[in-house]
C-alpha cells in the first residue's frame, strides 16, 4: 500500500519509476499486480501463512497442552515494472 | 419464528436430540436429521455458547485493518476456519496499547484462541493471550526462540538479504527504506537483513518511516 503511495508521489513529481528510482514492495496484494501499478514486490504467501495459522490454532483447541511450534514460509521476488532489470 | 430443537424432536418421534458428536446410534441420527431437515432447523451457536461456555469462534486480532490487503488475509482465514467449523471474530488492536483490556474484551466473548494477524504487534500481547489460557497463533511473527506461542511467517532477515542482494546486483547505490507504521520501529525485513549487507559496500542507505499511517495527508507547498 505504501509503494503505491511511493508510485503516486513519483508521478506528481516527475520522477520516473524504474529509470530515475527503483521501488521494490512488500505482500504483493492483489492491486499490485495491475496493469497501471505493475509494482515489483516480494512477495508474502498470505494464503500459506493463514492456512499454517489455522491448523495450529486447531490443534491446540483439540489438545491443549501440545507444545508451539514455529512455522517459517519462503518469501520470493516477483518481477515486474518497478525495479530495473539485471544489467546485461 | 425459527424452529427449536424441541420441535425438531417432536417430528422425528424421540424424546430429545443431540449436539454433534454426541454417542447415538446412525438410525436415530438419520431420522433426527431428516427431521431437522424438514422444518429447516438450523442450530443457534451463540444460544448454544450460553450453555456450553464455548462459542466456537476464533478471535482474529490485528492492528492493520486499515490496509487494503487485510481483506485478503480475512477472506483466507474465514475460509480456512469455517470449513473446520469455528468462526470468526474480529478484533482492532488500532491505537491499543494495554494487552489485558484486550485479554478481557476477547474473554467477554467467550473466543476458543485467538489468531494474532499482525507483523507490528505491540510488545507483550502474543505472551498476554497466552497466559490468559487461550491458544495464541501469531501469524506474521517473527520466527525468533519460541516465546510460547505458535508464530507462523516469512524469514525476515532472509528477506532482507534477498532485497539487498536484489538491489546491489541492479546496480543500486543509494538506497532508502520506508515503513508504514506509527510505530518508529521499521520492519525488520528492511532493516537488519538489508542494512547488514549494504553496509559492507560503498552505499548510502537511508530509513524513513510514515509516523501517520498509510494515509499521510499531502502538506501544501509553496
Amino acid at each position: 500500500m505504501l509503494s503505491i503511495g511511493v508510485l503516486s508521489a513519483a508521478a506528481e513529481a516527475g520522477v520516473r519509476v524504474p529509470q530515475d528510482m527503483g521501488l521494490l514492495g512488500l505482500n504483493d496484494m492483489e492491486m499490485a499486480g495491475w496493469a497501471n501499478i505493475n509494482l515489483t514486490t516480494i512477495h508474502q504467501p498470505f494464503g500459506a501463512i493463514i492456512r499454517s495459522s489455522v491448523d495450529p490454532m486447531l490443534a491446540a483447541l483439540r489438545e491443549p497442552s501440545r507444545a508451539p511450534e514455529a512455522r517459517v514460509l519462503p518469501c520470493r521476488i516477483v518481477e515486474r515494472g518497478t525495479l530495473r532489470r539485471l544489467p546485461e | 419464528m425459527a424452529i427449536t430443537l424441541k420441535e425438531v424432536a417432536a417430528q422425528a418421534g424421540v424424546s430429545r436430540t443431540f449436539t454433534p458428536g454426541a454417542s447415538v446410534s446412525r438410525q436415530m441420527r438419520a431420522k433426527i436429521e431428516a427431521a431437522a431437515a424438514a422444518l429447516g432447523y438450523s442450530p443457534n451457536l451463540l444460544a448454544r455458547s450460553l450453555t456450553t461456555r464455548k462459542t466456537q469462534m476464533i478471535g482474529l486480532v490485528s492492528n492493520n485493518f486499515h490496509n487494503p490487503v487485510f481483506l485478503e488475509i480475512f477472506d483466507q482465514f474465514t475460509r480456512g476456519l469455517q470449513e473446520q467449523g469455528p468462526r470468526p471474530l474480529l478484533v482492532t488492536l488500532s491505537d491499543e496499547t494495554d494487552p489485558a483490556r484486550s485479554v478481557q474484551l476477547l474473554r467477554a466473548c467467550s473466543v476458543g484462541g485467538v489468531v494474532l494477524a499482525s507483523s507490528e504487534l505491540p510488545e507483550g500481547f502474543a505472551a498476554a493471550f497466552s497466559q490468559a489460557g487461550l491458544p495464541v497463533v501469531h501469524a506474521f511473527g517473527r520466527t525468533g526462540p519460541a516465546g510460547g506461542v505458535n508464530v507462523v511467517g516469512i524469514d525476515h532477515v532472509a528477506a532482507g538479504r534477498m532485497v539487498a542482494k536484489t538491489l546491489i546486483a541492479r546496480g543500486h547505490t543509494r538506497i532508502g527504506f520506508m515503513g508504514g507504521q506509527k510505530r518508529p520501529r521499521p520492519p525488520k525485513i528492511g532493516r537488519r537483513g538489508s542494512s547488514r549487507r549494504v553496509l559492507q559496500r560503498p552505499i548510502s542507505a537511508a530509513m524513513m518511516c510514515c509516523r501517520s499511517g498509510f494515509c499521510r495527508r499531502r502538506r501544501r507547498r509553496g
